[in-house]
């Protein structure tokens, strides 16, 4: 079933057009990257669908509701914003009991949210002494107190540091599992969503260039292509000599069989520290268009 | 109650709205004891004298408590627009009951502190005033307070918002200082033109991009 549907949607800020006749459906309980470079009108699309800005033209609806006009939809949506916006003036404690309350939740839900992200020595704190990381971590325990239907994410973890990119990805995965929650995330870095999405959405340049399941866009070709960063660059690039090699520094760009490549290094004493396959990075970006 | 009480923490601070009664009383007392310097015999309003000095009074006191509430509407509310604090609470209502509860934290829960303060303050020293104070003071009151929020809305930026509704109530001043302080008695027209402004600053906040 469908819970967000739009027709045709466009965007103007004066003359300039940020989205172009966009026409997608996002599934119930589906986890959606939304992709595309700077600029490429991502935020507006998130804005749009959270009801915070007004759309130029077309259709959309959201749980069957226009976001700008529903009085309804603020208790199933959440959004999350890269900029933090909870009142600087609080505690944290303050504007969790405050979101507990209003939306009749349980408190100790709240909580185990806060001990999950790290944040019960922040309980007493005021938002505004708060390093920005930690800012969004609160922001999101606020956006989840009311077990929303919709998590609309915008660069979500811009902020984090890489383990607590992890921890809010897993609550995601959780609250989908468990709630059959709908989540839209945004980010440039498309590699960090593979995980856990299950959908793609690419923009560029205001228009729609792909939507659909991720599987489905793979690049084949590109399954056995890996970036590795070792200790010892010149040793690893002798020792691979017989697969296609390229040097970034630390980071070498192999094609390949991943098990072999693995073993030929770690056997002779080559430390790898970091693995990643660049295939969603590259698909979406051939698919997307963005170079 | 989370949304207001949210709204009066983040407005009002850690002493919540026992800030502003402190802040009402010393107004309301100021009222009585200025009174008390032109007319130091009596506490009643008789004739046409006696009526110019206390409108004169309430006048300045309310475009005192004025531009109390307008550093609020426009360093406040205005801020919340220009950086995004406003999602919180647009995260937690539909714009409706958002708009509604910043008017009432803003606007209404001010106003009503100044009235019962006041009347408390004048039973208290004995101070013999026709109710109709109330009307003349909430019109003054709610025009320019409606006034602020439109500005701020249609700015979103909190210094510019203030500014230009200092600019208002100065030229609102000026009309009523040409009228001899009249002004409080066309009260039934001010709450007219608040009632419309008010209508007109809801619509602006439902059509407002953050």
């Amino acid at each position: 079933m469908s819970v967000i549907k739009a027709n045709n949607l466009t965007k103007r800020f004066g003359d300039f057009e940020a989205l172009h006749g966009l026409s997608f459906s996002i599934e119930e309980g589906s986890i959606t990257a939304v992709v595309g470079p700077n600029g490429a009108g991502k935020s507006t699309l998130l804005k749009i669908i959270s009801g915070l800005i007004k759309r130029t033209s077309g259709e959309i609806k959201v749980l069957g509701e226009d976001p700008w006009k529903s009085q309804k939809l603020p208790r199933m949506l959440s959004v999350i914003l890269d900029k933090p916006y909870l009142p600087q003036f609080l505690t944290v404690e303050e504007v969790i009991k405050e979101a507990t309350s209003e939306f009749d939740a349980d408190y100790s839900y709240a909580l185990s949210l806060v001990e999950e992200l790290n944040l019960t020595n922040f309980l007493k704190s005021k938002i505004k002494d708060l390093s920005t990381g930690t800012k969004q971590k609160v922001q999101i325990v606020f956006s989840l107190i009311k077990n929303p239907k919709i998590i609309v994410a915008d660069e979500p973890t811009a902020n984090l540091d890489v383990a607590s990119r992890f921890e809010v990805y897993n609550i995601f995965l959780k609250l989908r599992e468990k709630m059959h929650t709908t989540i839209l995330i945004s980010s440039h870095i498309a590699s960090e969503l593979i995980a856990i999405s299950t959908h793609i959405l690419g923009i560029n340049n205001g228009v729609l260039r792909y939507v659909g399941e991720i599987s489905k866009m793979i690049r084949k070709d590109l399954l056995e292509e890996f970036y590795i960063t070792v200790d010892n660059v010149q040793r690893a690039v002798s020792l691979l000599k017989s697969y296609t090699v390229e040097v970034y520094g630390n980071q070498l760009k192999v094609r390949g069989n991943l098990v072999n490549i693995v073993s030929e290094l770690v056997n002779n004493g080559v430390r790898i520290f970091y693995i990643r396959n660049s295939i969603l990075d590259k698909s979406v970006q051939g698919e997307v268009g963005w170079v | 109650m989370g949304l207001i009480n949210l709204l009066i923490k983040h407005k009002y601070g850690n002493y919540g709205l026992l800030t502003y009664v402190e802040l009402e009383l010393v107004l309301s007392v100021g009222m009585v004891l200025s009174y008390n310097t032109f007319y130091p015999t009596t506490r009643t309003i008789s004739d046409y004298a006696q009526q110019f000095t206390f409108n004169f009074i309430l006048s300045v006191i309310t475009l005192i408590l004025v531009v109390l509430v307008i550093k609020n509407i426009a360093f406040g509310t205005g801020q919340d627009f220009f950086d995004g604090t406003i999602i919180t609470f647009l995260q937690m209502k539909g714009r409706k009951k958002v708009f509604l509860s910043l008017y009432v934290t803003d606007v209404i829960i001010p106003g009503v502190i100044f009235i019962l303060t006041t009347m408390t303050t004048f039973y208290l020293a004995s101070f013999n005033v026709s109710l109709t104070w109330i009307p003349g003071y909430l019109s003054i009151y709610l025009f320019l307070s409606s006034a602020s929020y439109i500005v701020t809305i249609l700015t979103k930026r909190p210094f510019r918002a203030f500014f230009i509704s200092i600019v208002i109530l100065l030229l609102f001043v000026g009309v009523d200082f040409s009228q001899n302080f009249m002004l409080i008695y066309c009260y039934l027209t001010m709450m007219i033109l608040s009632i419309i402004l008010l209508i007109a600053s809801y619509y602006l906040f439902r059509g407002v991009s953050i």
